[in-house]
């Protein structure tokens, strides 16, 4: 009988305790998308002016340099990767605000792929279309580690 | 020898009944402690999350709507009839000069209410590529919630940024 009610005490335990972990790995997790959509509506505005300003339009005649201004606006504690493709998915032009040749800074994103864990990355996309031909356009926007640990509301 | 044992047993339950009580109040008072710490960290963090929901609203609203009634900004008493929405912008990230400037002559605290942030201070602001500020309405130095977006004034590219500071 002792060992019954033991076994039942046990089992009431085990269960509270499952339930609360899972609840605070739900909280987390929550947290966590929250910050990615936030980062995520950010792109769609980025796609949305520089496709309304012409600037996308632009670099599909050969010519990024409002759009590589434009990139120069995004919050340091960003990184964002810009493609435009063909139409038969070959990428017709790349930048992005890591890299020192494209626009002259260096923000350290790349330390996020190389060491620790991988960056959550959103993407979001948008189609381009000039004078009759169509360029799909992608972006790729994730946190620095910095920001991902600290509980403050940015962009 | 069994009167000695007796009092001997009596003492030890008596050992075993301290121990224990001990061994509980502090795992009750460990929990009542955990408990505490959680319940600050999950307030706040709810805190976090509400005053998130209330500018994420307020600056999708501002930026992607005309506001509502969508000509608002031709109302010209605003005192006797205030829009019921508040939207910047002709279609989605593209501000619109008009609606700005009917922003500016529009009440604080009735602009505060209308964007749902009346627990709040905030600042609107548009700010170029060189960091000249375009537009500003609001308390300065507001944060240190900061959201922010792209989008088209005046033929350029700009900063749309709302900075808020929660009063709670």
């Amino acid at each position: 009988m002792a060992i019954a009610i033991i076994t039942l005490d046990a089992i009431i335990a085990a269960t509270l305790s499952a339930i609360l972990i899972a609840a605070a790995v739900d909280l987390l997790g929550q947290r966590e998308m929250e910050k990615q959509d936030i980062l995520l509506q950010y792109g769609y505005s980025l796609l949305a002016a520089s496709d309304k300003s012409g600037t996308l339009a632009q670099i599909t005649e050969f010519n990024s340099s409002e759009f590589k201004d434009m990139l120069q606006l995004v919050p340091e504690h960003i990184c964002i990767e810009a493609e435009l493709y063909l139409e038969n998915g070959s990428i017709f032009y790349h930048a992005d605000n890591y890299n020192e040749s494209q626009i002259g800074k260096s923000t350290g994103c790349r330390l996020n792929r190389q060491y620790g864990k991988l960056p959550e990355i959103v993407t979001a996309s948008r189609t381009v279309v000039n004078e009759g031909d169509i360029y799909p356009a992608l972006i790729k926007l994730w946190y620095k580690d910095y920001l991902r640990e600290s509980e403050g509301i940015s962009i | 020898m069994m009167r000695l044992f007796g009092r001997r047993k009596g003492q030890i339950e008596m050992l075993d009944f301290i121990a224990g009580a001990f061994i509980f109040m502090s795992a009750l008072l460990l929990v009542i402690w955990v408990w505490n710490l959680s319940g600050e960290t999950i307030w706040s963090f709810e805190e976090t999350l509400d005053l998130k929901h209330r500018s994420l609203a307020a600056i999708n609203t501002l930026s992607m709507t005309p506001g509502f009634p969508t000509n608002w900004e031709d109302e010209s008493n605003f005192s006797a009839n205030p829009p019921q929405a508040i939207g910047l912008v002709t279609s989605a990230y593209e501000f619109s000069e008009d609606k700005l400037d009917a922003l500016e002559s529009l009440d604080y605290n009735t602009t505060r209410e209308i964007l749902g942030l009346a627990r709040e201070d905030f600042w609107l602001g548009i700010m170029d590529e060189e960091e000249n500020v375009k537009f500003s309405y609001g308390v300065p130095n507001s944060g240190p919630a900061v959201l922010e977006r792209l989008g088209i004034y005046d033929g350029e590219v700009v900063r749309f940024i709302l900075a808020l500071k929660s009063y709670d």
